[in-house]
């Protein structure tokens, strides 16, 4: 039981996580709930689909965040940006996939936002095919609908 | 256990997002790149279609690349290609946000008609 002030977060497959409030409370999914219903804040909230180490990851975000926006001092915005840059950097693809799916449940934008610019940076400049290989996108047109679709911006491809 | 043969680049699970994420990545593209997405899957092509931010730049590379890499960029008849080019992309992007019923949330629009001495005015 987390004492007040503090959350229990559970993962999928069980984990259980006792954050700050502050630190949960980056996600507005969770902020929703806890807003909402005052049995959230005292009991075990549970992070559908997400499992405990990608918990672990969005905890690990969500507290760098949390202390940053509250004493900008001890964490200045070149440490952040600095925290951002090796965050991303060390994610697997798999991890990656899984925290743009659970930020994007969990509502926590500035991580969404920072790991759509990691794609997007993946996919600067490369060719539909290796794209596809890269994040195993199964390509589901027939020959004449992408006959067509390099018909209409040729300059594109 | 991991299959073998997986590209150990790749990703094991198909990369299946919903579109406001899709959207979300294309808003950090150029429209060359974001075009380009199109081509992917079904699901990508639909979230570029439908992507409620419209970036439109005479500068993108996209355009740059209609010109050509020998010609020179001061010829006339090319700023002329390149500016047709560029009005019909705009005038089709429109008529498909339009045909579709989908909003356009921005649009950034980049041009610079007076960069050719003979430019005229539509």
């Amino acid at each position: 039981m987390a004492s007040k002030g503090n959350l229990t977060l559970k993962s999928c497959n069980g984990k259980e996580f006792i954050v700050e409030e502050k630190v949960a409370v980056m996600s507005t999914t969770i902020k929703n709930m806890v807003d909402v219903d005052d049995s959230f804040a005292q009991g075990v909230i549970p992070i559908i689909g997400v499992d405990g180490k990608i918990l672990a990851k969005l905890i690990e975000y969500c507290k760098e965040h949390a202390e940053a926006d509250e004493d900008e001092e001890v964490k200045s915005e070149e440490y952040l940006k600095k925290f951002d840059e090796k965050f991303v950097d060390e994610l697997n693809l798999n991890d990656l996939y899984d925290l743009l799916k659970a930020s994007n449940y969990l509502e926590i934008t500035k991580l969404l936002n920072l790991l759509c610019q990691k794609v997007a940076s993946m996919i600067k400049g490369k060719k539909p095919e290796e794209i596809r290989r890269i994040f195993n996108i199964k390509n589901d047109f027939t020959p004449e609908e992408e006959e067509e679709i390099n018909r209409q911006n040729p300059w594109a491809f | 256990m991991k299959q073998e043969g997986i590209d150990h680049e790749g990703n094991d699970d198909e990369w299946l997002f919903p579109q406001p994420i899709i959207q979300h990545i294309l808003s950090y593209l150029s429209t060359n790149d974001a075009a380009r997405m199109s081509l992917l899957s079904k699901t990508w092509c639909i979230a570029w279609s439908t992507h409620p931010i419209l970036n439109l730049d005479l500068d993108d590379e996209a355009f740059s690349k209609v010109r050509g890499p020998r010609k020179n960029p001061e010829d006339t008849i090319v700023v002329d290609h390149v500016r047709a080019e560029f009005m019909n992309y705009l005038n089709k992007s429109l008529q498909r946000y339009h045909n579709q019923n989908v909003c356009i949330e921005q649009l950034n629009l980049s041009m610079n008609c007076f960069s050719s001495p003979d430019c005229q005015r539509d």
